[in-house]
């Protein structure tokens, strides 16, 4: 028996080894015929492969008829079949369309085969980043990113972007931006969006930590299109247009006009006015109080009263918003660029122009932009020169503040029923800041027209700004041998904006000003210590930036090795000048100014016993930010299927006041791919590409904020002496540290058979490190909080990215869908602050935040509601653990314990699902985006406001007024007097939380393609028709109010925008 | 070329490594300072209208110069003025309180110049600067000390009543527990007379400390701890320096401000911080006091507007603006000084100084003067014309306080608000305000009784 199998075995070796052939060869690329290091080779059907060697070369066992796979990055795949012939040479063909999709991420240091890759990239190729059309390039990253969220709970930061949540506290929370190997330092949006051809985003410390300390809350790495090499000229336009919507002036809840005048007539019967009446400063008041006041001292019949009331009673003044303010949005986009090269020059030359007509009335926008880039070869590729010069120059008219910034005076909104056109049509005065009679009286005594007219006011100003931003780059590059280079880059970056605001003589805050300070003596001959004329305000911004960085780059492989690595340096030096200047008595004509005495007192016009001195606005500052940053990164390829990669990086800056040995902080990474699927033993045929990958790392943040030295910032000269005087504005903390982001990451790569499923999964936890957070102090150290390394956070989560070609025929139908979910806790912060500290602060709104340990960053927390008193109508909440209406007890005797805790107020879960439907020539893209898991607290009334006269919240009609409301409402009665605690409780308490969670149908792409292959006759070779609607409304919420959860005081308008994009 | 390349590399590294250390010692913001020069200490000193010349005034809001309407009361600005105004247990409800905090803020300030100081040694040519820097930083201290003893300690004088923290350290980490009132008061002593020999005798700026300031805040302590010989002293010392009162004949009576900022009378210049209750038109002079000016009285004129039947506000301060006055004035040093002589016998020197003092707010040709011989009712008087001149001033609550102590002059205090009936009695534990929440919950300082 042993004998047998022995001979069976010799036998089937023989057979075997009879027909084993050596095959040899060499595999250039066919571009440029050089050798082509690390080509795999693969014996078909079998595990056995190999890599070429530095020179090319690759030597492998096969038998005759095997067929031998040739494969490399960015190249098309080769399959050849063994003959007798024993030595095969293969020439490889660059595949363009591989090397277009998403096989290379760019770190702005390097650029990765995907494949090799460990850390977490997530690549937004080209065609994503055009799907929405837009002005600016970040929003176009809006949830076709996976782990990347705008944060909306916000309010006015329209670009506060978190990858992977937030890793930081007061420190700068944005994530680091790219262009073209350096850090951005000027505003994003004066980026053409039709110049990126791609963008990557480094999540993990692997991939992000070579931007070391500046890295903590994830890299953003934009790449400008560039020509290639031996690629005849292409010119590409592209131009669309896109209207949006008047936003919806009705959207935030107001009391009706009717309401409100019942509010003022009960007010008026209580004798509130009567101070204000009498008030040294002459305080507004509105037409209503002044009719009942005409009524009351006999002025008018009652019947006339009435009858006025009833005629003011019918308008609304946001019908007038709507139509005199607001408009609709117009913005056209046009760019035409030029690429292509030659064996040894590359180019690609663009231009842009943006029109943006914005919603508000008077605000415009425009853009150009430049962009030229050129790279040369020399010396049979052993030197490579580029150099790039990209220029913006834009244009903003900003003569319109909007409605929130139209105002009756400075603590009250404006009354509902004022009209900004007459009857006949033309712009009418509404009353501002002072009583009318008080007004036209002073007109009488000479003085200017001191009434408003808030459309006229747009036709007055003249606020436009301009800025002028310029960025060039250069690149040499020299190869030493076939592995390694070094590489010389420079940057300059230069920035100016100035911003020019002609307040004439006819816009109310210029007569404002002149008349305040008006001086009349006992003859009443009139002196003007502001003098007549304009105001002009000019800020002018100065920027500049030069970056340079030296560095090495190694990429060496041998048999089955392969090795790339890179160490450099770099410094960077930013400096930001401002300057402000205001200039009294301006005249435009002759562009002169008069001077003005900033010194003295004079008694107010419209208050004699108030002393105000002239504004002095002119300030100037002065910023500087450098570094110096050592980097090296190395990553070993072993067969092509397990890579180790490390990298190091230390950063130093001038932070400010912080000992030499402090200055720098040095950060690492380590990480392990494994590419499972081309291991002899796997077998999944499943997944025929399946890799794992696992990183650790630090990345880290700076506040600079912080010193350790007592520091003062001078204030300039004070206004009660004259002299100067500064403040202290952080005391001293010898401890301080840089603040640091622990990462570990791990994730699969797989894809199905064909590609019908493809994706990755990571798991990553995050650990913040000493971040720098505030914490109440005693008072009596003479400071109230204290900024220091007070915090550590731990969050963790999961980015799902799932590729799902359903049907791939004629018709095609593709899914994305992109799910992410994290957690972040505060694992540790030094001190407690008073529990409705949470209760106010708690939801990152404001800023001003103290994180609660075991809870997250932002989060929202309430005061338990125990409905309206059935009596009374009054809120009640809890102390101790009965129903209570003592206010002041329920909001000091509040604990963390009493309060109640709802969770996160930012989305825990969140993602998109982008389905694309394409048959021929048509294709239709619509993306669904989710957020869940979160919290928002809606606003509501304040009776403190109303009770002063101030029109507030439309929740006023749904008011408790007769027992039994309770039943259906909770918004509490009308209290008699103001009682601030009854306010804060109602408007901080659970009845008013509201879940966040919601699905939004975000946009949809139409594009029809007409390619000359199929249209003989088409003059182009390619013609892109496109229509794009966005922010097309929400398709589920957990909440039963109206609002949206991300946008509570106004709506996003929805747009739609048609173009065309052709290619000669 | 490879030989250039390394050679440029290596050069631009040793570049970089060389200049590094200069490199990053650049200000990332030119408006900082680590206040290492005398003018950064004198600038510190000078931020007079934010920090070094604020003074507390829940002590007005609490006293009885002033009432205010039910309707008003609602709306005042906070809950720490709202509950002052009845002597609540419970004063802040969360609140901060910058009565507490503002005063602290100037000992710190105070501190971080003294230590700043320490660290450079006076050359000839600035030691004036130097030692006028030092003298105000110390006066600084003591009179924040003082503002803070007054509202937060009790007024008995035992060795056991707590006072207040006494920082003496620009450190933020030093634990500092409440001293023992004589302990703080001992310590206003020190700095004020340390100070002495430093500071200037004149300053073109009101908010900047005089020796004659110094001396009257010294008068002004000793009265407070009842050691008249020494206030007597301490107020002719200032006296003799600036004696400068304003004529209220040659003051436009009229006027809705009638009294100008920085006044000669004024020896060092001091606003209260802004409540509601302290610049609303709704806060009334107390009527019983308002009636007691007499018709002659230019005060009476210069003081009070009328707003509504029998409701007048107050409208002299020595800010020239609606902010109230809170610093120091030679009426007070005046009144200090005549209270003192009368307590101590000299009843020719007590009239002496009431008189000159009044004769400067009394139409002219209308005033006579005191002749008042009686010691117990000479005093009486000289009290009385002491909350007649000195209302709306920080020195209400002080003299409550102190005069509580004695049974001639103890009253309760009564307010009625939305019909309900508080009061105050002489000595009560809520003449010592709370501490703060804040400071309360983070040094754990112990708290005043309730």
């Amino acid at each position: 028996m042993k004998n047998q199998l022995l001979i069976l075995l010799m036998l089937y070796c023989s057979h075997d080894a009879l027909c084993q052939v050596q095959v040899s060869g060499r595999i250039t690329s066919a571009t440029d015929s050089q050798p082509l290091p690390g080509v795999n080779v693969m014996v078909k059907g079998t595990t056995i492969g190999t890599t070429a060697d530095s020179d090319g070369r690759y030597s492998i066992q096969a038998r005759e008829k095997d067929a031998l796979i040739f494969s490399f990055i960015g190249y098309a795949s080769q399959e050849v079949v063994v003959s007798a012939m024993t030595e095969i040479n293969i020439a490889m063909a660059e595949d363009i369309a591989t090397l277009d999709e998403v096989m290379v991420v760019s770190t702005g240091y390097q650029e990765i085969p995907k494949e090799r890759a460990t850390g977490s990239f997530t690549q937004v190729d080209n065609e994503l980043v055009n799907r929405r059309i837009s002005t600016d390039v970040l929003s176009r990253l809006e949830d076709v990113t996976s782990g990347l969220i705008f944060n909306r709970n916000v309010e006015g930061n329209t670009n506060d972007i978190s990858i992977r949540g937030r890793s930081t506290i007061f420190g700068n929370a944005s994530p680091l931006i790219v262009i073209d190997n350096f850090p951005y330092d000027g505003d994003i949006n004066n980026i053409n969006p039709n110049d990126v051809e791609s963008v990557t985003v480094l999540k993990d410390a692997a991939a992000a930590s070579i931007w070391g300390a500046r890295a903590g809350n994830g890299v953003i790495v934009i790449t400008t299109k560039k020509g290639k090499r031996n690629q005849a000229p292409r010119i590409s336009f592209n131009s669309n247009i896109t209207f949006a919507q008047n936003p919806d002036v009705f959207y935030a809840p107001r009391m009706t006009t009717g309401d409100f005048m019942d509010v003022e007539r009960m007010l008026f019967d209580k004798g509130y006015y009567e101070s204000a009446e009498v008030s040294d400063g002459h305080e507004p008041l509105t037409p209503v109080v002044e009719l009942l006041i005409a009524q009351r001292d006999g002025l008018i019949e009652t019947d006339e009263m009435e009858q006025q009331l009833l005629l003011l009673k019918q308008n609304d003044v946001r019908r007038d918003y709507e139509k005199y303010l607001y408009r609709n949005a117009v913005n056209q986009q046009y760019s035409i660029s030029i690429q292509g090269g030659s064996d040894s020059h590359r180019y690609n030359v663009s231009t842009g122009l943006d029109q943006n007509m914005q919603n508000l009335t008077g605000n415009d926008f425009s853009r150009f932009t430049l962009n030229a880039n050129n790279k040369w070869s020399f010396f049979s590729d052993k030197l490579e020169v580029s150099a790039g010069l990209y220029y913006t120059q834009s244009k903003r008219t900003r003569n319109n503040d909007g409605f929130t910034n139209l105002r009756f005076n400075s603590t009250s909104p404006m009354y509902p029923y004022a009209k900004l056109k007459d009857d006949e049509g033309n712009n009418a005065t509404v009353i501002k800041d002072y009583r009318l009679g008080f007004v036209e009286q002073a007109q009488a005594n000479g003085l200017l027209n001191w009434k408003y007219s808030p459309l006229d006011e747009i036709d007055f100003r003249d606020n436009t700004s301009g800025l002028h931003d310029y960025r060039i780059n250069t690149r040499l590059q020299y190869k030493f041998n076939k592995s390694l280079n070094a590489e010389v880059l420079y940057q300059y970056w230069n920035s100016t904006t100035a911003t020019r605001d002609n307040q004439r003589i006819e816009s109310y805050s210029t007569r404002d000003q002149i008349n305040k300070f008006t001086q009349a003596d006992v003859d009443g001959n009139l002196t003007y210590p502001v003098p007549m004329g304009g105001i002009l305000d000019t800020y002018d911004q100065r920027s500049s930036s030069y970056n340079f960085r030296g560095q090495l780059n190694l990429n060496h492989a041998w048999d089955n090795h392969a090795l790339s690595a890179l160490a450099g340096y770099e410094v960077k030096e930013l400096n930001s000048d401002a300057n402000y200047y205001r200039y009294y008595g301006y005249n435009d004509e002759l562009a002169t100014t008069q001077r003005v005495d900033y010194t003295s007192f004079f008694p107010a016009y419209n208050n004699p016993g108030q002393y105000i001195s002239i504004y002095n606005r002119d300030g100037i500052s002065s910023m500087t930010d450098r570094f110096i940053s050592y980097f090296a990164n190395a990553a070993y390829t072993f067969k092509n299927r397990y890579t180790l990669s490390a990298s190091a990086r230390k950063d130093q800056s001038n932070l400010f006041g912080v000992k030499a040995n402090q200055r720098g902080v040095p950060l690492w990474s380590t990480g392990l791919a494994w590419t499972i699927s081309d291991e002899p033993f796997y077998k999944g045929s499943w997944f025929p590409y399946l890799k794992t990958r696992t990183t650790f790392g630090y990345s880290g943040n700076i506040d600079k904020s912080v010193t350790a030295y007592t520091t003062a910032v001078s204030l300039g000269y004070n206004a009660l002496t004259g002299l100067p005087y500064s403040t202290i504005i952080n005391p001293p903390n010898p401890a301080l540290q840089w603040e640091r982001v622990k990462i570990w990451n791990a994730g699969i790569d797989f894809e199905t058979k064909d590609r019908v499923l493809s994706g990755s999964i990571e798991y990553y936890t995050k650990w913040g490190i000493d971040l720098i957070g505030s914490i109440p102090y005693p008072p009596s150290t003479g400071v109230t909080v204290f900024r220091g390394n007070n915090a550590d956070t731990k969050g963790h989560g999961v980015d799902l990215v799932l590729n799902a070609a359903i049907i791939n025929r004629t018709f095609k139908w593709n899914t994305n869908f992109l799910y992410s979910y994290l957690t972040e806790k505060v694992t540790s912060y030094k001190i407690e602050a008073p529990a409705v500290k949470y209760v106010y602060d708690g939801s990152g709104s404001s800023l001003i935040s103290y994180p609660l340990k075991g809870k997250p960053l932002f989060a929202i927390y309430s005061f338990d509601w125990a409905g309206l008193d059935p009596e009374t109508g009054n809120p009640q909440g809890y102390v101790d653990g009965a129903i209570s209406s003592d206010y002041a007890t329920i909001i000091s005797k509040a604990t963390t314990q009493s309060i109640i805790y709802h969770g996160s107020a930012r989305p825990t879960s969140f993602g998109s699902i982008r389905n694309t439907f394409s048959w021929k020539n048509i294709s239709l893209s619509v993306n669904v985006s989710y957020r869940l898991g979160y919290y928002f607290k809606r606003s509501s009334l304040r009776y403190g406001n109303i009770l002063k006269g101030q029109v507030d919240h439309g929740d006023y009609a749904k008011r408790w007024q007769n027992p039994g409301d309770e039943q259906s409402t909770s918004v509490p009665s009308m209290p008699e007097f103001i009682d601030q605690n009854r306010d804060d409780f109602y408007l901080n308490s659970s009845a008013l939380v509201e879940k966040g969670d919601h699905i939004r149908l975000q946009d949809v792409n139409l594009t029809y393609t007409l390619d000359r292959n199929q249209f003989s006759r088409l003059p182009f070779s390619r013609v892109h028709l496109y229509v794009y609607a966005n922010n097309l409304g929400i398709l589920w919420k957990a909440t039963d109010s109206d609002l949206d959860p991300d946008y509570p005081t106004m709506k996003p308008v929805r747009s739609i925008a048609a173009g065309v994009k052709i290619d000669f | 070329m490879k030989r250039h390349i390394y050679t440029l590399l290596i050069l631009s590294c040793l570049i970089v490594a060389g200049c590094s250390e200069d490199f990053l010692e650049k200000k990332p913001d030119k408006s900082l300072v680590v206040p290492t020069t005398l003018n950064d200490l004198q600038a510190l000193l000078d931020n007079a209208d934010r920090v070094m010349n604020i003074i507390p005034a829940i002590g007005m809001v609490a006293s009885d110069d002033a009432f205010t309407t039910d309707n008003a009361w609602q709306g005042l600005f906070t809950a720490t003025e709202r509950n002052s105004y009845i002597w609540k247990d419970n004063i802040y409800e969360g609140e901060a309180c910058g009565d507490w905090n503002i005063p602290y803020q100037q000992v710190f300030y105070a501190n971080v110049v003294l230590e700043g100081l320490e660290k450079m040694e006076p050359t000839s040519a600035n030691e004036l600067q130097w030692k006028s820097i030092k003298g105000s930083a110390l006066f600084f201290r003591a009179h924040a000390f003082h503002q803070l003893l007054e509202l937060f300690s009790m007024p008995v004088g035992e060795s056991s009543t707590l006072g207040i923290p006494v920082r003496l350290t620009a450190d933020v980490n030093a634990e500092v527990a409440r001293a023992s009132r004589m302990e703080t008061l001992n310590q206003i002593i020190d700095d004020l007379t340390e100070s002495l020999p430093l500071i200037p005798m004149n300053s073109s700026y009101k908010t900047r400390p005089t020796t004659a300031a110094a001396k009257a805040l010294l008068a002004r302590v000793y009265l407070i701890m009842g050691e008249y010989e020494n206030a007597e002293s301490w107020a002719s010392a200032s006296l003799s320096e600036n004696n400068y009162l304003l004529d209220y004949n040659t003051l436009n009576a009229a006027a809705t401000r009638p009294v100008a900022r920085m006044n000669d009378e004024i020896l060092f210049h001091g606003q209260m911080i802004t409540y509601g209750y302290t610049v609303f038109s709704t806060t009334y002079v107390d009527t019983v006091l308002f009636a007691s000016y007499e018709k002659d009285d230019l005060r009476k004129q210069v003081f009070f507007r009328l707003r509504s039947p029998n409701r007048y506000t107050f409208k002299a301060n020595y800010t020239g603006t609606s902010t109230l006055f809170g610093g120091i004035a030679n009426d007070e040093v005046y009144l200090i000084r005549a209270e003192c002589r009368a307590r101590l016998g000299n009843i020719a020197g007590a009239l002496e100084d009431l008189n000159a003092l009044l004769e400067k707010r009394w139409k002219t040709g209308a005033f006579v003067p005191v002749d008042e011989t009686d010691p117990e009712i000479l005093l009486a008087r000289i009290l009385d014309e002491r909350r007649k001149e000195l209302l709306f001033r920080a020195t209400r609550w002080s003299d409550l306080k102190r005069l509580n102590q004695d049974e001639r002059f103890a009253i309760t205090l009564h307010r009625t608000l939305n019909g309900t009936q508080h009061s105050l009695p002489p000595n009560d534990v809520r003449y010592a305000f709370p501490i703060p929440d804040q400071e309360i919950q983070t040094s754990g300082i112990e708290q005043n009784p309730r």
